[in-house]
């Protein structure tokens, strides 16, 4: 059985501050990207295969791909640093049976209807309804960018957006 | 007046936007420099936006131009390495000033993997411990 050691949601998956910074901080060994498109596509998974250290295995898989592997082996073995590009490939893949109880938000991009709640990291509607409802079922969920940086738990993150989308009504 | 002689772009992908500055300065080492563009990846910056910053820098490159990124994996790099399948362009990490003066020197010249293999090379050696010989008594 695999070991799921942490779960990152970052719109730029394997970068600089995944390479530099929480890769060290915790002791995996294999990083998991859950995207349906890039499980598809050979170039970008070559890309993020070599944008890894070399000793850290990258496996990429689509959500029922990886809820399939999973079930019938728990996703093998190895420490696992598990990415996903947005909260609703997560969402998808904690409800087809991965058991994830903690989430680090630690980048999603601003674009239209997302609102900045924490530095870069913004949440629109849809984003807040899942994690507020990933909370509840007692998964962690908490923005944190860099370990050298403050970070701040999810609860905080809603009420700001919150008052920011209400402020801008 | 005297014509410039042909200079091959010479792009930096660097986080923040470091890049210029680097360039800024070593004009103090080499003097007036040509042909060196910065694309910054900016924190708010998604993978999306960043790409299409670069790609309308890229498009209007001439073939066998250089793109210098700051960190192997990072960002700058993963995008710079999208566009290699593409167009004709070479690709190195890693960028230190020596790099950057190195490629400034060579580009009169179009980008090759020998080329920019020196390049490399230029800059892994600009990188030492300096440490004072061990005097005798």
């Amino acid at each position: 059985m695999a070991e799921i050691q942490m779960v990152r949601i970052d719109s730029r998956l394997i970068h600089g501050q995944v390479i530099t910074k929480w890769i060290r901080q915790t002791s995996a060994n294999r990083i998991v990207i859950i995207d349906d498109a890039l499980s598809a596509d050979e170039f970008m998974t070559g890309i993020y295969t070599m944008a890894a250290p070399s000793d850290i295995e990258v496996n990429i898989y689509s959500v029922d791909e990886a809820a399939e592997y999973w079930k019938k082996e728990e996703m093998g073995a190895g420490k696992l640093f598990i990415l996903t590009k947005n909260v609703e490939t997560i969402y998808q893949t904690i409800k087809k049976g991965i058991p994830i109880d903690e989430i680090q938000i630690g980048g999603l991009g601003g674009g239209p209807g997302r609102i900045s709640v924490f530095g870069p990291i913004s949440l629109d509607e849809e984003d807040a309804a899942m994690l507020k409802e990933l909370e509840q079922e007692n998964c962690h969920v908490y923005l944190h960018q860099v370990p050298e940086e403050s970070k701040m738990e999810f609860k905080k993150a809603l009420e700001r957006y919150n008052s920011l989308k209400n402020k801008n009504k | 007046m005297v014509e410039r002689p042909k200079t091959y772009e010479i792009l930096l992908l660097t986080h923040g936007g470091w890049g210029m500055t680097l360039k800024e300065k070593l004009t103090m080492i080499i003097g007036k420099i040509h042909g060196v563009s910065e694309v910054a990846l900016e924190p708010s910056d998604t993978t999306e936006t960043f790409l299409q910053k670069v790609k309308e820098k890229v498009t209007k490159m001439p073939a066998d131009s250089l793109i210098l990124t700051d960190i192997a994996g990072g960002t700058t790099s993963n995008i710079a390495l999208t566009f290699s399948k593409d167009y004709q362009i070479n690709i190195l990490s890693g960028l230190n000033s020596m790099m950057l003066m190195e490629a400034i020197m060579r580009q009169n010249q179009p980008f090759t993997t020998e080329s920019v293999a020196q390049i490399r090379e230029a800059a892994l050696l600009s990188c030492q411990h300096l440490q004072l010989p061990d005097l005798k008594n």
